[in-house]
């Protein structure tokens, strides 16, 4: 993304935080729904994280909820970086699982700031995106630390003993 | 880019407060998400918008839906939207639903609702299975594809919605993948926009009973040419494409049917005059 304004930057910022805050909220009502809880809790905590991000945004810069369509978004990619896509979910995912597609997530977020930041002409908005920059690599730090505490799920971590599909 | 374009609705308005039922993984969460964006994007409020259903996964969508819904017959999403579409004109109307539904207990009605071409948008998540009845063959998969319920596959070649959607006279054809939530969302925009019927054809993987699609992610791809309001050539093009195309086919220049009735005014017998000799 080339952002050329500050009010360009700060809308694609709230709309990373918020639509992660929405997307790790919905991939927690999944895992409920499916009665994995455990994972759910997890997605439920970084909704929570994310939204108050979003929050902070709104408060210290004045980032609004709903400054563009969705047309003028651009993410350099199908969706905003910091959203795990549906397609990755699966109802018996592990919590080592989940923080692995959350890493990938804060790692997309922290390199669209990245390139942000390298790429600005504007020094106001480098200083803005190097601020956060520096916000979504303690993100990354955090779920690297959570993920040391899950171990890796064994080789037949999807088994199901009650499955869909009935041979 | 510009906050001049700013839109007043957002997604979220759109959305009810009951949660998907769907396996996670499905296609259909995204689908529901560009649905929700594209009508943030027309700005129509929920109050003006109906979406309806028949029966199948997919076909759950207007509960999630903030705006009126009919949840119906299997089926019969087509014909209950025609009806509505007909007598409350002011009403945007769209119709969506899996490829069992629409394509075979609904598939005499598909045909007459491209015939009609009222100004519809029917979104067809296909994902090349019944799902919710667990995993039986549905008209579009592959006659290869091989499951406890078919051992060794059906050996009947697949429906092929787009080229029948195009003989029969939809006014929009497209095909989208539902990995793909904000160029679905816009194809979605511009079907509304475009006058008549409009079909859209949505890749949606069903990872329950087709695992292997979740392939699907790596193996579309835009297609490399423009649409075109030819209707032979567009035939031409999704006929001899991989079924993994994705964009706007085809936009047509027929006027949306217009019934000659005023449902304010009119009584039914002015209605059924219109269909006799």
């Amino acid at each position: 993304m080339n952002a050329n304004d500050r009010e360009t930057l700060l809308a694609h910022a709230y709309a990373i935080e918020n639509e992660a805050a929405e997307r790790y909220q919905d991939l927690a009502d999944q895992m409920y729904g499916c009665n994995n809880s455990e994972v759910g809790d997890l997605f439920a905590k970084l909704a929570e994280i994310e939204a108050k991000h979003a929050a902070e945004l709104s408060l210290e810069h004045g980032a609004a909820a709903t400054p563009m369509a969705a047309a003028d978004y651009s993410w350099g990619n199908l969706e905003s970086p910091e959203a795990i896509p549906f397609g990755e979910m699966h109802y018996l995912m592990l919590p080592h699982q989940a923080l692995t597609l959350a890493l990938a997530a804060e790692r997309r977020a922290l390199a669209f700031y990245e390139e942000v930041a390298a790429q600005s002409p504007n020094e106001e908005l480098r200083a803005l995106a190097a601020e956060f920059v520096a916000e979504e690599a303690e993100h990354v730090a955090l779920v690297q630390e959570w993920l040391q505490r899950y171990p890796e799920p064994d080789q037949d971590w999807d088994r199901d003993d009650d499955p869909p599909v009935q041979p | 880019m510009s906050v001049e374009t700013a839109c007043a609705l957002t997604a979220r308005d759109y959305k009810s407060d009951l949660k998907p039922v769907w396996c996670p993984g499905c296609g259909d969460f995204s689908i529901l998400m560009a649905i929700t964006m594209a009508m943030a994007e027309v700005g129509r409020p929920p109050e003006d918008v109906a979406v309806i259903s028949g029966i199948g996964c997919s076909s759950r969508v207007p509960a999630y839906t903030s705006c009126y819904g009919f949840h119906g017959v299997h089926g019969r999403a087509l014909p209950l939207a025609t009806g509505l579409k007909l007598s409350r004109p002011d009403l945007l109307v769209i119709a969506t639903g899996g490829d069992g539904d629409g394509y075979s207990i609904g598939g005499n009605h598909f045909m007459h609702a491209c015939r009609r071409n009222v100004d519809l948008t029917y979104i067809v998540m296909d994902n090349q299975v019944y799902g919710m009845t667990k995993g039986q063959p549905s008209p579009t998969t592959p006659p290869e594809w091989d499951s406890a319920l078919v051992p060794g596959g059906t050996g009947l070649s697949p429906f092929h919605p787009l080229v029948i959607a195009l003989a029969a006279g939809a006014n929009f054809v497209a095909r989208t993948f539902s990995g793909d939530p904000k160029g679905t969302a816009q194809t979605i925009v511009e079907a509304i926009n475009h006058p008549g019927f409009s079909l859209i054809e949505i890749l949606s993987p069903c990872v329950t009973f087709r695992p292997e699609e979740r392939e699907w992610a790596k193996q579309v791809h835009p297609a490399s040419v423009d649409p075109t309001d030819d209707r032979a050539r567009a035939a031409r093009r999704v006929l001899t494409d991989d079924g993994f195309n994705t964009g706007i086919l085809y936009r047509g220049k027929r006027a949306p049917y217009q019934p000659a009735f005023n449902p304010d005014t009119s009584a039914n017998v002015d209605f059924e005059a219109e269909f006799l000799p």
